[in-house]
C-alpha cells in the first residue's frame, strides 16, 4: 500500500485496486490542490483504470476552477466512484459534482462504515 | 447560538440581495459549522461564482471594449499600510464612501484568511530593489459583511517616483451595474443572431456534450448529420450550443480531446504518438502545434515540468 500526505491537506493511497481520496482538514480545495490530488492519483495507478472512494466530510469549499478541473481532466483513469459525504455540506459538493454526471457508476454513501458493501455492489455490477 | 444562526441567515440574504442587484462579485462569509445553513451558504456562492463567469461567455460582456463595464480597483496605502486614497469605484464596489475609507489600515477591509499573506507579500515588496510589482489574491470585507474575492495587482514605488513609499493595489472588477451594461452590449454579440433556447434544446446540447466528454476521441460526424441525430435543425445547433458553452460543437470537440491529452500528458508516461491517437488526433505533429496553441506549452515542456 503506497500512501502519501499532500500538504497535510489530503491523505491518497491505493489499496486493494481501490484509490482512497480522505480530506484531512476543513479543506478549501483549490485548483493546485486538485490538481496534486489528479497528478498523484495518476503516478499511483501507472496507467491502470481503478475505482476511487472519496470522502468530501472535510471538505469546506472547492473554487470553481478546481470544480471544472475535478469533473474533466480529474475523472480520467476512474472506473467508478464513491462519495462519502455525511454532512449538508458535503451533500451539496456530491451534488453539484453530479449535476454533470461521470461516464461511469457513482455511489453516494453516508458513513465509512458502509464502504464495504458498496464495493462489494461494485463488483457485482 | 441563535443570534449567530441569524447573523449567518442575514448574510445568505444580503448576499441574494446583491445579486438580486446585478453584483455577482460579493460572497459570504464561510463559518466552521457544517450544518444546512452552511450547505446553503456554500450553494449561494457557488451559483454566484457560476453566474458571474456564464456572464463572460454568454456574450454580456464585451471583451473589446472591457472599460465599460469594468471598474478599476485602486487604492493607494501609504508606508504604514493605511489608506492614502482610492477611486471612487472602489469604495463602491465596497460599498463604503470614500472618505470613510480614506486613512484606515487596509487590514481593516481584508478578511482575516489572507492577512497573513498580505503580510507577508506586502513586506518582501517593500524590502526588494527598485519598483516591485506582484500578483494575489485578497478578499475584501465589505460594508454589509460580504467578502469580495478580487485577484490584485500590488505595485510598490521606491526612489526616483513621487509616488515613493507607497503601495498601490490595482484591479479590474466587473461593475455592480453589469445588466444595464449587458443590456446595451448584448445587441452587438453574436453578430446580431439572437437564439433563444428552449429547455428542451438545453437537454439536446447537453446530450451532445455528454457524447463529446465520455468519448472525444471518436470524431464527430457532420454538424448537420449530428443536429439530425439529436431532432434539431444545423442552424439551431450551431448558434445555440454556441450560446450555451461559448463555443462551437468541432471546438468544444477539440477542447475536450486536448484535456484528455492535458491529463495524460501531465501525469502520465504515455508516449506523446500514442496519445494523440487516444485522443482522436490524425498526427502528432498536429496534436503538439494544438496543445500549444490551447496551453500555451507543448506537450515536452509539460511533460517535464510535472517530473
Amino acid at each position: 500500500m503506497a500512501e502519501k500526505i499532500l500538504s497535510e491537506k489530503v491523505r491518497i493511497w491505493l489499496e486493494k485496486d481501490v484509490i482512497y481520496v480522505v480530506f484531512c482538514e476543513f479543506v478549501t480545495i483549490d485548483y493546485i490542490l486538485a490538481s496534486q490530488i489528479v497528478s498523484y492519483r495518476m503516478i499511483l495507478q501507472n496507467g491502470q483504470t481503478y475505482p476511487m472512494i472519496c470522502d468530501l466530510s472535510s471538505v469546506k469549499g472547492i473554487t470553481l476552477k478546481a470544480r471544472r478541473f475535478l469533473r474533466r481532466e480529474g475523472l480520467y483513469g476512474i472506473s467508478a466512484m464513491i462519495f462519502i459525504a455525511p454532512s449538508p455540506l458535503a451533500l451539496v459538493y456530491y451534488l453539484q459534482f453530479m449535476y454533470e454526471p461521470p461516464p461511469f457508476t457513482v455511489i453516494l454513501l453516508r458513513s465509512f462504515q458502509e464502504v464495504r458493501s458498496a464495493l462489494y455492489q461494485l463488483n457485482q455490477l | 447560538m441563535e443570534a449567530e444562526e441569524s447573523k449567518r441567515l442575514k448574510s445568505v440574504f444580503r448576499q441574494l440581495l446583491e445579486m438580486a442587484q446585478g453584483n455577482l462579485a460579493s460572497r459570504i462569509e464561510r463559518s466552521d459549522k457544517n450544518d444546512d445553513l452552511e450547505a446553503l451558504s456554500a450553494l449561494v456562492n457557488m451559483a454566484a461564482e457560476e453566474i458571474q463567469d456564464a456572464f463572460l461567455h454568454e456574450g454580456f460582456v464585451n471583451n473589446r471594449n472591457p472599460r465599460h463595464y469594468l471598474v478599476q480597483f485602486l487604492i493607494v496605502l501609504d508606508e504604514k499600510g493605511e489608506i492614502l486614497t482610492l477611486s471612487d469605484a472602489s469604495a463602491a464596489f465596497l460599498r463604503f464612501e470614500r472618505r470613510e475609507l480614506t486613512g484606515r489600515h487596509i487590514l481593516s477591509i481584508l478578511m482575516p484568511e489572507c492577512t497573513d499573506q498580505w503580510v507577508k507579500i506586502s513586506g518582501r515588496l517593500r524590502s526588494g530593489r527598485g519598483l516591485s510589482e506582484r500578483s494575489m489574491s485578497l478578499i475584501f470585507r465589505s460594508r454589509n459583511g460580504l467578502n469580495l474575492p478580487v485577484r490584485c495587482r500590488l505595485i510598490y514605488f521606491r526612489n526616483g517616483s513621487q509616488y515613493t513609499g507607497n503601495l498601490v493595489i490595482t484591479a479590474f472588477e466587473a461593475s455592480p451595474s453589469i445588466p444595464k451594461t449587458a443590456r446595451a452590449i448584448s445587441g452587438n454579440t453574436n453578430k446580431g443572431i439572437v437564439i433563444r433556447i428552449r429547455r428542451e434544446d438545453i437537454a439536446k446540447y447537453r446530450s451532445i456534450s455528454d457524447r463529446i466528454r465520455k468519448n472525444p476521441e471518436i470524431p464527430l460526424p457532420s454538424l448537420r448529420t449530428l443536429a439530425h441525430e439529436y431532432g434539431t435543425n444545423e442552424f439551431k445547433l450551431k448558434h445555440g450550443f454556441k450560446r450555451m458553452f461559448g463555443i462551437t460543437v468541432f471546438q468544444y470537440l477539440k477542447q475536450e480531446r486536448l484535456r484528455k491529452a492535458y491529463a495524460l500528458v501531465a501525469y502520465s508516461e504515455t508516449p506523446f504518438k500514442q496519445i494523440s491517437k487516444m485522443t482522436g488526433f490524425r498526427y502528432t505533429s498536429h496534436f503538439s502545434k494544438e496543445f500549444k496553441r490551447f496551453y500555451g506549452f507543448t506537450p515536452r515542456e509539460i511533460r517535464q515540468n510535472n517530473s
